[in-house]
């Protein structure tokens, strides 16, 4: 790896000598947009959630390619990442700044290939415009971001292993065509710049709203990271209620997020999934008070209340838009395949995959949780439980990516002391299998396929 | 005057203004269509109209519900505020620029199309005074780029440049900057002040709430207009529609940012129905001691962000019943024991102080049981939670049978604890809420003599 930073950073500085060689560049408008570029590269921020992020160092080494030509685009692109203001391992920060002044450079040859022109007068007409600044700068452009993902699959292959080409599609794709807005701000910094002559001013009128844009979307993304963890604190906090339900919310969550894993859930399906396994007993919390307590076999008494939870967990949380791709899974965290489950007797593949792949974290963490009833069962035993359950309750599948990702980590059991277990007397949990069973014998024989 | 009329007098105002500066605009200077020779000066006007078009017939909702076409007033100024057309130092005695009654004109059409296309998309329009403001605001731009500048040459204006003033890029952005400027607060301005007549809030709350809220996207509008009113000069019309690219991605930036306030307000009204679902509490209790404590609130100029905790404060305060092993008849905790109602004031707030975002509504939670009283001791008590109290015993006494003689009695109820459980301020704001709203009579209040 020091080897390959070692070989980028002299590319790097050949180009930008040739560069300077071909076109000698106004070294005040140079200095302008290395302090631009740096500014933007030190307040770029990650994790923006499902936002489309707008890099403003991007936009300025694309205006640099058109104002600097390619040595002075070396030069931005190179200090920009170099003075980068956040901390940084100093080889990644070597890695970005070579790879940017690369990038730079090769745009800003394939720029002027593509018959770009550097430094526009103010005299000439759109349609001049068009073909020595646009058309150029957005084909320098594209050929900037196939280098950029390249460069980035010999950097993924050097540390992770793994093929170039593979690594750098899933760059590419990752980008999206919003990375286009990239090319576009930026000829319009060129624009304004030249044709229309006001120079550094152009960046106060057009990079104002980007960083306008940047602020409000880091602020909007910790709200948002805020609000999720406001929702499991409160869901956790709700759980207190009752001492044999403390945590199951947030254990039924990550036993999904394992799972999801290994069934190779999209990131947008587990942050639904993440939801819903938090909430998928926000019902029962309302009503649990109504709930009759008592030993010996479930009744149906306690069937009858407790097959309503789904609908009032769902009900609560119907008005929420954010929940709604979330709500099917909680409405169906009950359902068996065999149709005799609740609250609507689906059957199979008719049960949304978050379902089924609660019921089974429902389960799983119900047997390994202490009971009134019976002490908590240890990881293969439950597992067992599980595989004979599979077809009949469970998904086979689900069941057996539970075990795989149980593979990589262990489970351990929850244990309630004894002392809890005497001050709350004895309370049937509704996610035990045995209920599950109980409510399905008395559910009529599945008449063939239901509609 | 009542709130209705003024809101009418307000209306009225913008839309004679408009009128009048539309009037003089069109007398001065006429609504010529520029002849064919001046294809720049077509496509100016074509691009911009097609973008007020687009733009208005889908209006983002910004901030808090507040409805807006920010892309659309933009193009609109930047239209009144171009001055330079590519081509144009050719014949430099030739205006290349359409006249100030056909922009206005255009301006008007275009927001009319965009009014029948988002009258086709949602079933809604811009309203006359909508309309009204935007034209108003695009005349204020035109008579700016009209005034004589401070050079002492004759005829000398941004839109005429006779003098070197605008040949500095300068210098021409920002006085472009302060016309745009100038425009986008006088906006704001009516905006707040029909908010302010609308909601009944203090003109200067209402302006301080609004230039926070719309401040970013009016420095976008701001720039964004004079981007695309320079930019014309290299590129024509087609500067419209690429410039306002960046005010683009702002637009989407602050509409997210309202899709994480949703999400928190939609977050606390259903947490106000777990008790609810619990039957612990009568179905609809939370929200109508929320409404009515926000009005109350109102009573006492409390700004927005206070009122705001004071709606979740009230849908919230019955949280803690959650804790109980069984409900209250009712749901009523105004029947309940002092101690009782302080421990499940005490759950819900402990409960709340747990959560990074609701945490500071846990004080006024958890003070709502205490009594007036206490304050001498325990020092000011926050005004949401003396509110919640008055307005949560009020709802507990009249409960969902609702009549004149029930409200006046529940009243009567809680006049006789006011100073001792109740705070009487609140209880005399609430009988003017109640008053206004035309639950009670003026007789009826001077009876209670709060």
């Amino acid at each position: 790896v020091p080897v390959y930073v070692a070989v980028l950073i002299l590319v790097a500085a050949a180009l930008g000598w040739t560069g300077l060689l071909t076109h000698s560049p106004d070294w005040s408008t140079v200095a302008v947009l290395t302090f631009l570029g740096a500014t933007g590269a030190s307040l770029s921020e990650r994790e923006l959630g499902p936002h489309l992020g707008v890099s403003f160092a991007t936009v300025v080494l694309a205006a640099a390619v058109a104002l600097v030509g390619p040595g002075g685009a070396v030069v931005v692109g190179f200090l920009s990442h170099l003075l980068n203001i956040q901390p940084e391992r100093p080889r990644t920060r070597l890695f970005n700044a070579a790879m940017t002044g690369i990038l730079a450079g090769v745009g800003g040859f394939v720029y002027l290939a593509a018959g770009g022109e550097i430094g526009v007068s103010q005299n000439s007409s759109q349609w001049d415009i068009l073909v020595t600044v646009a058309v150029p700068l957005v084909i320098g452009y594209a050929a900037m971001t196939l280098l950029n993902t390249l460069l980035i699959g010999v950097m993924i292959r050097l540390v992770q292993g793994g093929p170039v080409f593979a690594s750098a599609w899933t760059v590419l794709r990752g980008l999206g065509w919003g990375y286009l807005v990239h090319v576009l701000l930026g000829l319009l910094l060129v624009i304004l710049w030249e044709p229309v002559g006001i120079a550094e001013f152009s960046a106060v009128l057009i990079l104002g709203p980007l960083l306008l844009v940047q602020w409000l979307l880091s602020r909007d993304a910790s709200e948002r990271r805020a609000h999720a963890r406001t929702v499991s604190t409160l869901m956790a906090a709700l759980e207190l209620a009752n001492p044999y339900s403390v945590g199951h919310s947030a254990r039924v969550a990550a036993l999904c997020e394992r799972m999801g894993r290994t069934l190779g859930v999209s990131d947008a399906d587990a942050e639904i999934l993440h939801y819903a396994a938090l909430l998928h007993d926000l019902g029962l919390v309302a009503t649990a008070p109504r709930l009759p307590r008592g030993s010996g076999p479930v009744n149906v008494t306690y069937l009858a209340a407790v097959v309503e939870h789904p609908e009032a967990g769902v009900r609560m949380l119907q008005d929420i838009d954010f929940l709604a791709p979330a709500l099917p899974g909680i409405l169906h965290h009950h359902e068996r395949m065999d149709g005799r489950g609740y609250p609507a007797g689906l059957t199979g593949e008719e049960i949304p995959l978050t379902a089924r792949m609660i019921a089974v974290a429902d389960a799983f963490d119900s047997l390994t949780t202490t009971r009134s009833y019976r002490p908590a069962l240890e990881q293969a035993a439950a597992l067992a439980e599980l595989r004979a359950r599979a077809g009949s309750h469970l998904d086979p599948k689900v069941v057996q990516a539970l075990e795989q990702s149980l593979e990589e980590k262990p489970w351990s059991p929850t244990l309630i002391a004894d002392v809890v277990l005497h001050q709350t007397g004895d309370v049937y949990d509704h996610d035990d299998p045995v209920v599950s069973d109980r409510y399905a014998s008395w559910q009529p024989e599945v008449e063939g396929t239901r509609a | 005057m009542t709130v209705a009329s003024r809101a009418l007098h307000l209306r009225q105002a913008v839309v004679l203004a408009a009128a009048l500066l539309v009037a003089v605009m069109l007398v001065t200077e006429p609504p010529v269509p520029p002849p064919l020779s001046q294809p720049e000066v077509w496509l100016l006007l074509v691009l911009t109209a097609g973008v007020i078009v687009v733009a208005d017939s889908r209006p983002v909702v910004v901030a808090d519900g507040r409805e807006s076409a920010p892309v659309g007033l933009t193009a609109s100024l930047a239209l009144a505020m171009v001055a330079h057309l590519p081509d144009e130092s050719q014949v430099p005695e030739v205006r290349e620029l359409p006249s100030g009654g056909l922009i206005v004109l255009v301006v008007g059409l275009s927001m009319a199309a965009g009014s029948w296309l988002r009258l086709r998309r949602e079933g809604r329009t811009w309203t006359m005074p909508e309309v009204a403001t935007r034209l108003l605001v695009t005349c204020l731009a035109l008579a700016l780029m009209r005034m004589p500048l401070p050079t002492g040459l004759p005829d000398d204006s941004l839109v005429s440049g006779r003098s070197g003033w605008t040949s500095d890029g300068w210098t021409l952005a920002l006085s472009l900057m302060v016309v745009a400027g100038l425009a986008v607060v006088v906006q704001l301005l009516v905006w707040s002040a029909e908010r302010s007549v609308r909601e009944h809030i203090l003109l200067r709350h209402a302006v301080a709430e609004e230039f926070i809220a719309l401040g970013p996207l009016g420095l976008g509008m701001v720039s964004s207009a004079v981007m695309i009113a320079l930019a014309a000069r290299a590129v024509g019309g087609f500067a419209v529609p690429v410039f306002v690219v960046p005010l683009v991605l702002l637009v989407l930036a602050v509409r997210g940012q309202s899709v994480v306030r949703a999400a928190q307000r939609q977050t606390v009204y259903a947490l106000s129905r777990l008790t609810d679902e619990g039957g612990f509490t009568s179905p609809g209790h939370a929200a109508r001691v929320a409404r009515l404590a926000v009005q109350v609130g109102r009573e006492f100029g409390m700004p927005e962000p206070l009122l705001r905790d004071v709606e979740y404060a009230a849908l919230l305060h019955d949280l803690g019943q959650v804790s109980l092993d069984r409900p209250i008849p009712g749901g009523a905790t105004v029947h309940i024991s002092a101690v009782d109602q302080r421990r499940m004031a005490a759950t819900g707030a402990a409960l709340l102080a747990r959560t990074a975002e609701l945490s500071r509504l846990s004080a006024i939670v958890a003070h709502q049981a205490t009594p007036h009283w206490r304050s001498e001791q325990l020092g000011e008590l926050p005004l949401g939670s003396r509110i919640v109290r008055v307005v949560n015993a009020y709802d507990d006494l009249t409960g969902t049978a609702d009549t004149r003689a029930e409200r006046v009695e529940a009243l009567q109820r809680l006049r006789l604890s006011a100073g001792y459980d109740y705070d009487p301020q609140v209880l005399a704001a609430l009988c003017k809420v109640l008053r206004r709203g035309g639950q009670i009579t003026q007789d009826d209040v001077v009876a209670l003599d709060v």
